[in-house]
């Protein structure tokens, strides 16, 4: 039996109007993509858009010694190299995926071709770059102000929402590298929000015990981007015309 | 390589269980530094937090002590004033 393709469940995919999704759709692929596949490099051009419907995808600065610390991560409510419809554009950061899931995704010029002369089209495009933005911009001072744990609780929550699950399928070099910080650091903090009922760790799991405890656990910044806020926030809205 | 083990205690203890493979004692101390440094970061002026108090204390794969220290001796300022102490305990 073959699989429908489920492109609607990308939020973004499912806020396009049906007149302008109708364009491009005979061209959207969807198939299943595994953790630690490398989807874009930096400085390369952008070849294709994802738009995850399971999953996440990070976004990763790599800095000259090799590693690489998150920039953003992009679940159902968002894409990767979504602006690249307004042109042709070269990725910033290399896009890495480290839930796997299933990902609709279409050839960068097919969807520049249509987006070209759809008005709605851009304007999801403009209204999604904001959202990212703003998103950007809060984990900035996220990352310069807040301490370990309070980053960690804020990352973990954040993920929940992206990947829609209580039980994150995370390595502690994952979350060493999403943080910026060393195992050993991210091991004694996980520890100590373990020991405090918040988290269950099991190796590469995650399990959320305590949701409200983790928000009072963890920094501001998770209740400033979180998903359901941050549109109305910034006052973005996708459905305005 | 060796591995060393990295936990840190107070009325708690927080076991690493897992260790790292470090060259050997003086890379295990640079390490166990920079650990305590990276959560004690952006505590500034939190001065009932728990987390000053604590010891970090280093273990060799046979579970025998190599050294260790108070958390807020790792060299990171906790104070609001932006003063750095001075780096003293990095080697």
């Amino acid at each position: 039996l073959k699989r429908v393709a489920d492109h609607r469940d990308n939020r973004l995919l499912a806020v396009m109007p049906p007149s302008a999704f109708d364009l491009f759709a005979p061209h959207l692929k969807d198939k299943n993509f595994p953790q630690g596949g490398v989807l874009q490099e930096a400085a390369e051009p952008i070849e294709r858009i994802y738009f995850p419907q399971t999953g996440m995808i990070s976004l990763l600065i790599v800095t000259t010694d090799g590693a690489g610390v998150e920039a953003a991560t992009i679940g159902r409510e968002g894409a990767v190299g979504l602006h690249s419809g307004l042109g042709k554009r070269r990725a910033f950061t290399r896009a890495v995926t480290q839930v796997g899931g299933q990902f609709s995704y279409i050839a960068a010029d097919r969807f520049r071709s249509v987006a070209e002369n759809s008005q709605p089209i851009k304007d999801i495009i403009a209204r999604y770059t904001e959202l990212l933005w703003a998103e950007s911009q809060q984990i900035t001072a996220c990352n310069a102000k807040h301490n370990a744990e309070a980053r960690l609780c804020r990352w973990l929550l954040q993920t929940r929402d992206r990947i829609k699950s209580d039980t994150l399928p995370l390595t502690q070099e994952f979350l060493s590298e999403m943080l910026g910080v060393r195992r050993t650091t991210v091991t004694l903090v996980a520890r100590a929000l373990q020991t405090a009922g918040l988290i269950r760790y099991r190796r590469g799991m995650i399990q959320l015990c305590n949701i409200e405890g983790l928000m009072n656990a963890g920094c501001e910044c998770y209740a400033a981007i979180n998903q359901e806020g941050l549109p109305g926030r910034v006052g973005v809205d996708f459905s305005e015309k | 390589m060796p591995r060393f083990y990295f936990s840190i205690s107070d009325h708690g203890h927080l076991e690493d269980e897992e260790g790292t493979e470090l060259p050997d004692v003086d890379a295990a101390r640079r390490h166990a530094y920079a650990v305590a440094r990276e959560i004690m970061r952006n505590r500034a002026g939190m001065l009932g937090d728990p987390w000053s108090k604590w010891t970090m204390q280093v273990k060799d794969s046979h579970g025998k002590e190599v050294f260790c220290f108070e958390l807020a001796d790792a060299g990171e300022t906790f104070t609001q004033d932006g003063l750095r102490n001075p780096d003293k305990s990095v080697p």
